[in-house]
């Protein structure tokens, strides 16, 4: 593939295209975000402070184990495990930046840090698609930050207002957007790929880590599936 | 000695800093790293591997539903290789798996 041969760029066509293929992923946000909001009102935060939260720090799972976390009296010790339960949950983020340099290295470095402050699960989704498809516009996961970072915003106010509306996620297969986004993700992904066996690899990692440190898994599944691909392909 | 206790906007801007390192640091230090071959090969898994690295745990969690919704949803997928009808029946084997009390 001469994919990387070409050069990266941002069109107005991507930017809308971006947005569209954030659709899927809508029913996941909204849930979780009202969830979010009616926790964070639940845990005595104020309204600011749950909308100034989803805001600057925008990380879903991590916001939540901070909420869980959340006390009337912060302590510096207490301050430091939400710090390192945050990086453990978000260190895919680190993952997933470093998959984008291949690619938009060329771009404008003030863009490109600013618009990695939007990094999500969704919107690395929805650009390494594109990129594995051969495509180079970096408009496409420009443009799905935007309804991605308005939405989670705007339904965590909505949340902490409309309190629990949404009290069992789990009863209505909420639970499930996630995962089986991801494995219609996956799947032309690995469909594609020399062989499979980094994969099976990075599930094994993913499952064991998960009983052992729960906010690893991704990051350790991802890293074992990386250099297993590095290594086996030596031979 | 530090002699006032942090309050909740000090919590949200130390997560929300973390949170940001970590979103430029791996952009940043792939511009530092020399991309051989087969580091190429570990960006390429890169992706693929985070996404079946989150479902797998996830979805074994859910019990014998989530595991069969998931693993029928990548079926449909692979054989149809369209997301709606892939993502329809992940949640339709969900539904009655659960309605079933599985």
């Amino acid at each position: 593939m001469t994919n990387e041969d070409r050069k990266p760029h941002i069109s107005p066509a991507g930017l809308r295209a971006g947005m569209v293929e954030t659709w899927p992923f809508t029913l996941g946000l909204f849930v979780f975000a009202m969830a979010l909001g009616a926790v964070a009102n639940q845990k005595g935060l104020t309204f600011l402070q749950a909308v100034g939260q989803s805001a600057l720090v925008y990380a879903g799972a991590s916001q939540m184990l901070t909420l869980q976390m959340w006390t009337d009296h912060w302590t510096w010790g207490a301050l430091a495990a939400a710090v390192g339960v945050t990086a453990a949950i978000n260190s895919r983020l680190l993952l997933m930046g470093a998959t984008l340099r291949p690619w938009i290295g060329g771009l404008d470095p003030r863009l490109v840090y600013t618009s990695l402050f939007f990094l999500t699960d969704a919107s690395f989704a929805i650009g390494a698609r594109h990129h594995a498809n051969g495509g180079r516009d970096y408009g496409v996961p420009l443009g799905a930050h935007i309804p991605l970072y308005l939405g989670w915003v705007g339904v965590t106010a909505l949340g902490y207002l409309g309190g629990a509306l949404i009290a069992h996620p789990e009863r209505y297969g909420v639970d499930l957007v996630l995962p089986l986004l991801f494995t219609t993700m996956f799947t032309p992904m690995a469909r594609r790929a020399p062989r499979w066996s980094p994969f099976a690899i990075a599930a094994l990692v993913a499952i064991i880590v998960a009983q052992i440190a729960p906010g690893w898994f991704i990051v350790a599944g991802g890293l074992s599936g990386a250099l297993s691909a590095a290594l086996l392909d030596e031979a | 000695m530090i002699d006032t206790a942090p309050g909740p906007w000090s919590v949200i801007f130390a997560t929300a800093l973390v949170t940001f390192l970590l979103r430029v640091s791996g952009y940043w230090l792939m511009a530092r790293v020399p991309v051989t071959p087969r580091v190429k090969r570990a960006l390429d898994a890169l992706p693929a591997s985070l996404f079946i690295s989150t479902v797998a745990p996830i979805a074994l969690k859910a019990g014998v539903a989530g595991v069969a919704a998931t693993l029928a949803a990548a079926a449909v997928m692979f054989l149809a290789k369209r997301e709606m009808p892939a993502l329809a029946t992940g949640f339709a084997v969900a539904a009655a798996l659960r309605a079933l009390g599985l």
